[in-house]
C-alpha cells in the first residue's frame, strides 16, 4: 500500500532504472575485450565477474536509500506517527530490490549469450543471484542506515560491508563453481538459504535501530 | 482533558553548555503558548526534545499526571522546517501517504476534504510538489496537520512563506483548534493578526 507510493515515484524518475542497467550490461560487456585471448572466457570468469558487478553495483545505489526520507523529513514524521519502523524498511527494501537488483538479475539471459555460457548455468547463476539479492539488499540497507547523515559515507560503507559480503559472494559463486565441476548443488543452495535467512530475520531490526539513531542524533535543521 | 507539564527542561550544546534557562511549563486542553526567544537559543531543540526527535538532555515530561516518554507522542503532530514533502509526489498523492500510514485515516474522507478546500489546495491535487510556491508547500503542510487530527500540535515557524490572507486562514485554524480542545505550541517570529497566545514562554540566554 505504502510501497505504491514509492512506485509512482520511480515512474516519475525512470533513469535510476536504465542507469543501473546499463551501467551493469557496459560492465560486463567490457570485461572479456580487456582479458583477451579471442574473448575466450570460460563460464566460471563469466559467473565471477557478474557476481562481482552485481555486489558492488547494488552497494552504490543502495547508499541513497533512506536519503531523500531522511533529508525531507518523512521518517521523522513515520517516527511520530508511531508506525512500526521495521515495516518502513521493510517496504523501503522491497521497493529498493524491485527498483534496481531485480532488472540486473532479469538480464542474466543476456549475460549468457554474451559470454560462452550455456542457459543451464545461467539458470543456476540466476537462482543463486535470486537467492542472494535479498541479503544484499538487506546488509546495503543495514549500513545505508548506519551511516545516514554523515558526509562521506562510502569509504566507511565498504569496510562495513565487506565482511559480510564475502560470505554471500563465496557461497553465491560455489553454485556455479559446483555446476560446472558437475557436483550437487544442494550444499550451496542450503548454504545460501541460511545467509538468507539469517538476515532477513535480524538485518531489518537492525537497520530500524539504526535509522531510530540517526533520526534522534540529528542536530536541528 | 489532558495535561503535558515540562519540568526543568534544557538544551545543551555539546551535550554540556546550556543554551539556555531551564525551561518550565505546563500545557492544558485549549491553550496556545508561544515560545519565544533569539535565533539559537534552542527553541526548536526544545521542541524535538519533546517529541522524542532528539535525547533528551536535562527534563522531565508529564502527562495526565504521569511521567511519559512516548504517550504524549501519539497526541502530537509536528510541523517543522522541513515539510516531510516528496518533491516528485503529486499533492493528492503526499495526502494518500500520509494519510496511509495511519490506519484511521483515510484523504477521502469528508473531514480531510473540508482541509483541502480550506487551505485552497483543490486545484493543486494533481500538481507535482516540486511545482508549488514555498508558500504553497507550506500550506500543504498545514493541511497535512490538520488531517491528522491530533490533539496536540507542535508548530515551528508555520507562517513562514505563506501571504496575508494565507496566515490569516491558517491563524484560525489554529484558534479554531484550541477553541475545541486541543492544545498547540508555536514557534514564530511573524506576528499574525488576530492571534493571541495565552502563554509566553520566554527563552533566556544564560546570563
Amino acid at each position: 500500500m505504502m510501497a505504491s507510493w514509492w512506485f509512482c515515484r520511480m515512474r516519475r524518475e525512470p533513469q535510476q532504472l536504465f542507469l543501473g542497467m546499463g551501467f551493469f550490461l557496459l560492465f560486463l560487456a567490457l570485461f572479456p575485450m580487456l582479458a583477451g585471448q579471442d574473448n575466450h572466457i570460460n563460464p566460471l570468469h563469466a559467473s565471477a565477474i557478474t557476481w562481482l558487478a552485481l555486489t558492488m553495483l547494488s552497494l552504490l545505489n543502495a547508499q541513497g536509500m533512506f536519503h531523500e526520507d531522511f533529508q525531507s523529513g518523512f521518517l521523522e514524521q513515520w517516527h511520530l506517527s508511531r508506525a512500526s519502523m521495521v515495516r518502513y524498511v521493510w517496504m523501503r527494501v522491497f521497493v529498493h530490490w524491485l527498483g534496481s537488483v531485480c532488472p540486473l538479475l532479469l538480464l542474466t539471459p543476456i549475460i549468457c549469450l554474451m559470454y560462452p555460457m550455456p542457459l543451464v548455468g545461467g539458470y543456476w547463476l540466476f537462482l543463486s543471484m535470486l537467492l542472494a539479492s535479498p541479503s544484499l539488499v538487506l546488509m546495503h540497507a543495514w549500513v545505508a542506515a548506519l551511516l545516514l547523515g554523515t558526509r562521506q559515507p562510502l569509504m566507511l560503507a565498504l569496510l562495513l560491508v565487506v565482511p559480510l559480503l564475502v560470505p554471500v559472494l563465496l557461497f553465491g559463486s560455489g553454485v556455479v563453481l559446483a555446476w560446472y565441476a558437475h557436483h550437487s548443488l544442494r550444499d550451496g543452495f542450503l548454504l545460501l538459504f541460511a545467509v538468507c535467512l539469517i538476515s532477513v530475520s535480524c538485518l531489518p531490526y537492525a537497520t530500524a535501530v539504526a535509522l531510530r539513531m540517526a533520526m534522534t542524533m540529528r542536530k536541528t535543521s | 482533558m489532558f495535561e503535558l507539564s515540562v519540568s526543568n527542561l534544557q538544551a545543551m550544546l555539546w551535550g554540556e553548555i546550556p543554551m539556555a534557562k531551564p525551561l518550565a511549563f505546563s500545557m492544558q486542553a485549549g491553550e496556545l503558548i508561544h515560545l519565544e526567544g533569539p535565533n539559537g537559543s534552542g527553541k526548536s531543540t526544545c521542541m524535538r526534545m519533546l517529541l522524542g526527535l532528539r535525547p533528551m538532555d536535562v527534563g522531565f515530561i508529564q502527562w495526565r499526571h504521569r511521567a511519559s516518554t512516548a504517550d504524549h507522542v501519539q497526541h502530537s503532530a509536528y510541523m517543522g522546517h522541513q515539510l516531510a514533502l516528496d518533491p516528485l509526489m503529486t499533492v493528492q498523492e503526499s495526502l494518500h501517504r500520509l494519510t496511509s500510514m495511519h490506519p484511521t485515516l483515510n484523504w477521502r474522507s469528508e473531514d480531510a476534504q473540508h482541509w483541502i478546500d480550506c487551505f485552497r489546495l483543490r486545484p493543486l491535487l494533481p500538481v507535482l510538489i516540486h511545482q508549488l510556491s514555498a508558500g504553497q508547500r507550506q500550506s500543504l503542510a498545514w493541511c497535512q496537520l490538520a488531517v491528522l487530527n491530533r490533539s496536540l500540535w507542535w508548530l515551528d515557524e508555520p507562517f513562514a512563506h505563506l501571504d496575508q490572507a494565507m496566515q490569516q486562514v491558517a491563524a484560525k485554524v489554529l484558534l479554531s483548534h484550541c477553541e475545541q480542545g486541543g492544545a498547540a505550541m508555536l514557534i514564530s517570529h511573524l506576528a499574525v493578526d488576530g492571534l493571541r497566545p495565552t502563554q509566553r514562554l520566554c527563552m533566556e540566554a544564560m546570563a
